[in-house]
C-alpha cells in the first residue's frame, strides 16, 4: 500500500525525539510500520538526536562515575519487557472488533489507551460504507490513521496507510466513502469538545 | 557561527570503532572511552528534561550499561554512534516514565522505529548524518534554540515562549521556519 497523507515534518521529528505523547506516538508508529516514505524520512530526524547529543555541554560527572560504570559491566542483565508493539495493534484488528463497542448504527469502537488523567486516548473505530466518523472538535491534537477501506473528508480522500492530523482548529465531518467498512487507528490529546449528537456519543461512551 | 564557537565533537567512525570493539571483545578501554566522551553529555541531556543531577547520572549509568550490553545491536550502516547511544537513552528514559502503574500499558516498542527495508533506496547513514549536521547549522541560532527546546527537551510552545520572553506567535512562526529550512536542505534525503 502506498498513502498519499503522512505526517508532517515536525511530526516525525517529534516521533524520532519520542516526545509524542504515548497515544500520538501509537498512531505514528503504525504509520511507518505501513510507509517505506516515513520510514527513510524518519531515519534522517533521527539521526538529529546523534547531533543533538553532540551539541550539548559536557558537565562534571561524580569523581567515581567511571569506576561505578565499569565494576556494573559484568552484572547479569535484566530479563527485557515485552513492550505494546505498533506491530501487535495492526495484527489485533479482528480480535479487537469482537471486544468493540456499539456506538451507533454500524459504528464500534475498541479502545486501546484511555487515559482520563493526561487526556490520552487510542482507539480502532469500525465504521460501515457511508456512516459519518463520529470525529469531534478537540482543543488538543488527533491523529487518524487509515487501516481499511476509505473516508473523505472536506473533500479529501483517505485510504488504507494514509495519515490525517489534526490541531483542533479544523471543523470536520469524515464520511466513510469505500463500499466495505472503514477501520481506522484514533490517536487523541486533549479535552473533547462536545458539540450535538457526536459530542453525545463520545461523552457516552468513552 | 565561527568555528571556534562550536563545541568539541567526536568524529562519526570513532564512536563506531569503539562500539564495534565492545560488541566483539568485551573491550573495557573502549567502553571507557565512549563513557568519558557521552556519559557527561547524556547528563546535559537528562537534567534539560528536568531532572536532578543524582536522577540524571543514575539514568547515565544505566544507558551506558545498556550501551554495553546492546553494542552488538549498532549497525554502523544505519546511524552513527550518537545516534545510536542518544536512542537507547531516550528510551531508556521512556520506559522509565511509562513505568507507573497507570501507564504501563503505554511501553510502546522501544526501538519504535520499524527500520527501513528498501536497503537500494536508503541513503547511506554516514551521508545521512553528514547531511543533518549540515542542516542544522544553517538554522539562525534562535530557530536552533526552539527547535531543542520543543522537540529534544519536551518545553511546551507556551512554555517556551515564557522562558524566552517573546510571544507565542513567535514560537510558532521560528518553529514553521526552521522546518521549512530542514525540509529545503534535506529536500534531497528525506
Ligand atoms: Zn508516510
Amino acid at each position: 500500500m502506498t498513502a498519499l497523507h503522512h505526517p508532517s515534518d515536525s511530526t516525525l521529528m517529534a516521533f524520532a525525539a519520542r516526545s509524542l505523547p504515548p497515544a500520538l506516538e501509537l498512531v505514528a508508529a503504525a504509520h511507518l510500520h505501513l510507509c517505506e516514505v516515513c520510514r527513510r524520512a524518519g531515519h534522517v530526524w533521527n539521526a538529529f538526536g546523534g547531533a543533538y547529543l553532540e551539541s550539548l555541554p559536557q558537565p562534571e560527572l561524580s569523581k567515581e562515575a567511571l569506576s561505578v560504570a565499569l565494576e556494573r559491566l559484568d552484572s547479569p542483565a535484566p530479563v527485557e519487557a515485552v513492550p505494546l508493539m505498533a506491530t501487535s495493534v495492526l495484527a489485533g484488528i479482528d480480535e479487537k472488533f469482537r471486544q468493540s463497542r456499539w456506538i451507533g448504527p454500524s459504528i464500534r469502537m475498541a479502545s486501546v489507551i484511555d487515559d482520563r488523567t493526561t487526556d490520552l486516548r487510542a482507539y480502532l473505530l469500525y465504521a460501515g460504507a457511508g456512516r459519518a466518523l463520529p470525529h469531534h472538535g478537540h482543543d488538543g491534537v488527533e491523529m487518524t490513521l487509515v487501516l481499511c477501506g476509505r473516508f473523505s473528508d472536506n473533500g479529501v480522500e483517505y485510504g488504507p496507510g494514509d495519515f490525517q492530523e489534526l490541531d483542533g482548529t479544523h471543523a470536520h465531518s469524515p464520511v466513510v466513502s469505500s463500499d466495505e467498512a472503514c477501520v481506522c487507528l484514533i490517536g487523541s490529546q486533549g479535552t473533547p469538545r462536545l458539540p450535538g449528537i457526536a459530542g453525545w456519543v463520545v461523552r457516552q461512551f468513552m | 557561527m565561527p568555528a571556534q564557537a562550536e563545541p568539541p565533537q567526536p568524529p562519526l567512525e570513532v564512536g563506531s570503532l569503539l562500539l564495534a570493539s565492545i560488541a566483539s571483545t568485551k573491550d573495557r578501554v573502549a567502553f571507557a572511552t565512549l563513557f568519558l566522551e557521552f556519559a557527561p553529555r547524556l547528563k546535559s541531556y537528562f537534567m534539560r528534561l528536568g531532572m536532578n543531577s543524582a536522577q540524571a547520572e543514575e539514568l547515565v549509568q544505566e544507558t551506558m550499561l545498556t550501551v554495553w550490553r546492546k553494542a552488538d545491536r549498532f549497525d554502523p550502516s544505519r546511524s552513527s554512534a550518537s545516534t545510536w547511544i542518544f536512542a537507547v537513552g531516550r528510551n531508556l528514559r521512556i520506559d522509565l516514565l511509562r513505568r507507573t502503574p497507570r501507564l504501563q500499558a503505554y511501553a510502546i516498542d522501544p526501538a519504535a522505529f520499524p527500520e527501513s527495508d528498501d536497503a537500494s533506496a536508503s541513503v547511506f547513514a554516514a551521508e545521512r548524518e553528514t547531511c543533518v549536521r549540515v542542516a542544522m547549522r544553517e538554522l539562525s541560532a534562535d530557530q536552533m534554540e526552539v527547535v531543542r527546546l520543543s522537540f529534544f527537551e519536551e518545553k511546551p510552545h507556551a512554555e517556551i515562549a515564557r522562558d524566552l520572553g517573546i510571544p507565542l506567535g513567535t514560537v510558532k512562526s521560528r518553529l514553521r521556519l526552521a522546518m521549512a529550512r530542514l525540509r529545503a536542505s534535506l529536500g534531497d534525503i528525506l
